[in-house]
């Protein structure tokens, strides 16, 4: 079995980050799940595109450990109402 | 909505729907759908979701929107008094348009000649033409040393004179002796860069403190409830979340809307912002119509030339050659007011033997008193809780009609720290914030949505002229906050349309051709003997209110009274208004 890339290890590393940070928040962690879901999806070899990625979700992580920030919600539009 | 809003003017009171849509926009049926993930029924949702907007919360004490001069000292002076501040801002704080200042601030500190701040209080009362509230231009003008004093010790980097005193030059409209002594050099400036200054001394002190800067940004509108203001929802630009601020104290400082405008001094950036949110929300703005037109603007550049150079001693000549200022203004020549010098340069312009002026500076934005933004029904003003507004966006009443030059950085740092004294004064940090809607901001989202996915005929740059959909990502999606730039200098620009309309007189910035002379209470270029003083509706030296109907885009102009006492008759006593000449 290939053993993970520093880069990967980096990554698993936020997202254990970000799931420990979000456990008394509502709201959030169906949300990073979904977003780490997708993500993972990106070729390996697309190192600029995964690290931009990273250092996005840094930033975000450190709202998200703020004692002010509270919950996520989200505003959904549904299809039926798109023209 | 038309019903509730006759009803509750009524009951003397506004009521603001939070779902009342903004007035460029157009009636949408698109229902936005709140709710927090993991929360009750999302899965069934999901397969019917075409759109999704995340929104996080957040809660403070107290949000500063804006991260100018007014808006950084509002929110380190609001985490100096112990309040969990966030301060939300488009640009980067050293970016706001508070760096472009050149001239200086004036303070009466009395370096270079004898001085004293009511002789600043006189100057500044005339330079507004009577149309400013005095007891707010007394707070300013006395408070103008110590302010000045706080900067320095803050670390900016003032001229100084050979004692190593702050150099202080003169500037347009100031006299000694209320208006009897010559020209007062009471302008501190950092030689021809103080606004860099002041906001980068600013910047550098508010590190120290603990205060939340959410940079770039965008913030969308206020969440009003019951008339209460109870925070804002933002943008942010880098990732394209929505997030909502909550707080028991908003205080708007968003700068002016000189993009309204072809030709002006103003950042690309300044587009009236605050002003829309507020107007958004059902509240008034004041006095719009009086915006100011540099004499020293350079046509086409965007830039301009600053009134620093003729209080050094440069002059105006026109083509003649003629020192055309002495002609207009006998006493102060070049350093009159700046809408006697642009008046006296349209003059000369009609008559052959000048150039083309330019916009500088928008003054009288958002209506406040002290900082609080109000309503004003019945003959009486109301608070608006929990909504504050400072620096160029809340100067109505003291500059009036026209702003002095150098009174500007003044108010930024006078009228900032007021702000955080009054909410302290007001509240306690820690406070629990009283309940929201879930689903507040729902139509600023909704209408931010529609924007997004506009798909019509004209672009919103109207440069460019292939037709191609431009880019519909949320993610730094620069085209979608260039339109919702564009929807708040609509609203300021229409305010400001029919405000000029409606005011049937000149008066400091505000000149007409058809109406050339100023409609005061009394005539007083003759002796107030036996003149009967003219009612309200029928003379001019009032405040103008306009509000926009969210439906119509109808704009509808009510009127205050100007406060003509000081705080403080004995210290200062309030100046009755005269004809004013330089």
């Amino acid at each position: 079995m290939a053993r993970h890339s520093k880069l990967q290890k980096q990554v698993l590393s936020l997202y254990r980050q970000f799931l420990r940070a979000a456990q008394d928040k509502p709201g959030f962690i169906p949300r990073i799940r979904d977003e780490f879901r997708v993500s993972a999806a990106i070729k390996k070899t697309d190192v600029m595109h995964i690290e931009y990625l990273y250092r996005r979700g840094q930033r975000q992580l450190e709202l998200l450990k703020d004692v002010n920030t509270k919950q996520l919600g989200s505003f959904s539009k549904s299809k039926e109402d798109s023209s | 909505m038309a019903a509730v809003c006759a009803a509750s003017r009524v009951l003397g009171r506004k009521i603001v729907s939070s779902k009342a849509l903004p007035v460029v926009w157009q009636t949408s049926n698109r229902k936005l759908h709140f709710s927090v993930y993991g929360k009750g029924g999302d899965a069934k949702v999901s397969d019917a979701i075409s759109t999704q907007y995340p929104v996080v919360d957040h809660e403070f004490d107290a949000v500063v929107v804006g991260a100018g001069g007014a808006g950084l000292r509002a929110a380190f002076g609001l985490s100096e008094a112990g309040f969990n501040t966030a301060c939300v801002t488009k640009l980067f704080p050293t970016r706001s348009h508070t760096v472009a200042a050149q001239g200086g601030i004036n303070a009466a500190l009395g370096n270079m000649e004898e001085d004293d701040w009511r002789w600043h209080f006189y100057d500044t009362v005339k330079g507004s033409d009577w149309l400013g509230d005095q007891d707010a231009i007394h707070y300013m003008t006395e408070q103008a040393p110590a302010a000045v004093v706080e900067l320095e010790n803050f670390g900016m980097p003032f001229s100084r004179t050979e004692e190593g005193r702050i150099y202080q030059r003169a500037f347009g409209g100031q006299s000694l002796k209320f208006g009897k002594g010559g020209q007062a050099h009471r302008c501190c400036c950092v030689a021809d860069r103080t606004g860099h200054s002041l906001l980068h001394t600013l910047y550098g002190r508010s590190l120290r403190y603990d205060t939340s800067y959410f940079v770039e940004y965008f913030a969308l509108d206020l969440l009003m409830e019951d008339g209460e203001c109870k925070g804002v929802i933002a943008l942010c630009m880098e990732d394209g979340s929505i997030h909502r601020f909550r707080a028991k104290n908003t205080v708007i400082a968003t700068g002016g809307y000189g993009r309204t405008y072809f030709s002006c001094t103003s950042a690309h950036t300044s587009t009236g912002d605050g002003n829309a949110m507020v107007t958004r929300a059902g509240l008034p703005c004041q006095d719009l119509e009086f915006v100011q037109f540099h004499p020293t603007g350079i046509y086409g550049a965007g830039c301009l030339i600053t009134e620093g150079c003729r209080g050094e001693g440069g002059i105006l000549i026109n083509s003649e050659g003629e020192r055309f200022m002495e002609r207009y203004a006998p006493n102060a020549k070049d350093l009159a007011s700046r809408d006697v010098v642009s008046r006296s340069m349209t003059i000369e312009l009609r008559e052959g033997r000048y150039n083309i002026l330019n916009l500088y500076y928008n003054i009288n934005l958002l209506f406040c008193a002290q900082n609080t933004v109000i309503t004003h029904k019945d003959g009486e003003d109301t608070v608006v809780p929990g909504l504050y507004a400072c620096g160029e966006s809340g100067c109505a009443s003291v500059h009036g009609a026209n702003r002095l030059g150098a009174n500007s950085l003044l108010d930024l740092v006078v009228f900032g720290r007021a702000c955080a004294l009054t909410i302290a004064e007001t509240d306690t940090p820690g406070e629990k914030l009283s309940p929201l809607k879930p689903n507040a901001g729902e139509a600023s989202v909704a209408n931010m949505d529609k924007i997004r996915f506009a798909n019509g005929s004209t672009r919103t740059s109207e440069i460019r002229l292939n037709i191609y959909s431009f880019q519909q990502s949320i993610v730094w999606n620069t085209d979608l906050v260039e339109t919702l730039e564009l929807q708040n200098l609509m609203l300021n620009g229409v305010q400001t349309i029919v405000s000029a309309e409606a005011r049937t007189e000149s008066r400091g910035a505000h000149a007409r051709e058809d109406f050339k002379d100023r409609v005061d209470e009394y005539d007083y270029s003759k002796s107030l003997q036996g003149q009967v003083k003219k009612p309200f509706e029928q003379h001019w030296r009032k405040h103008t209110l306009s509000y926009v109907d969210p439906k119509t885009g109808k704009v509808t102009l009510e009127y205050r009274p100007v406060i003509d006492n000081s705080l403080n008759a004995e210290e200062c006593a309030a100046i009755p208004p005269a004809i004013r000449s330089y």
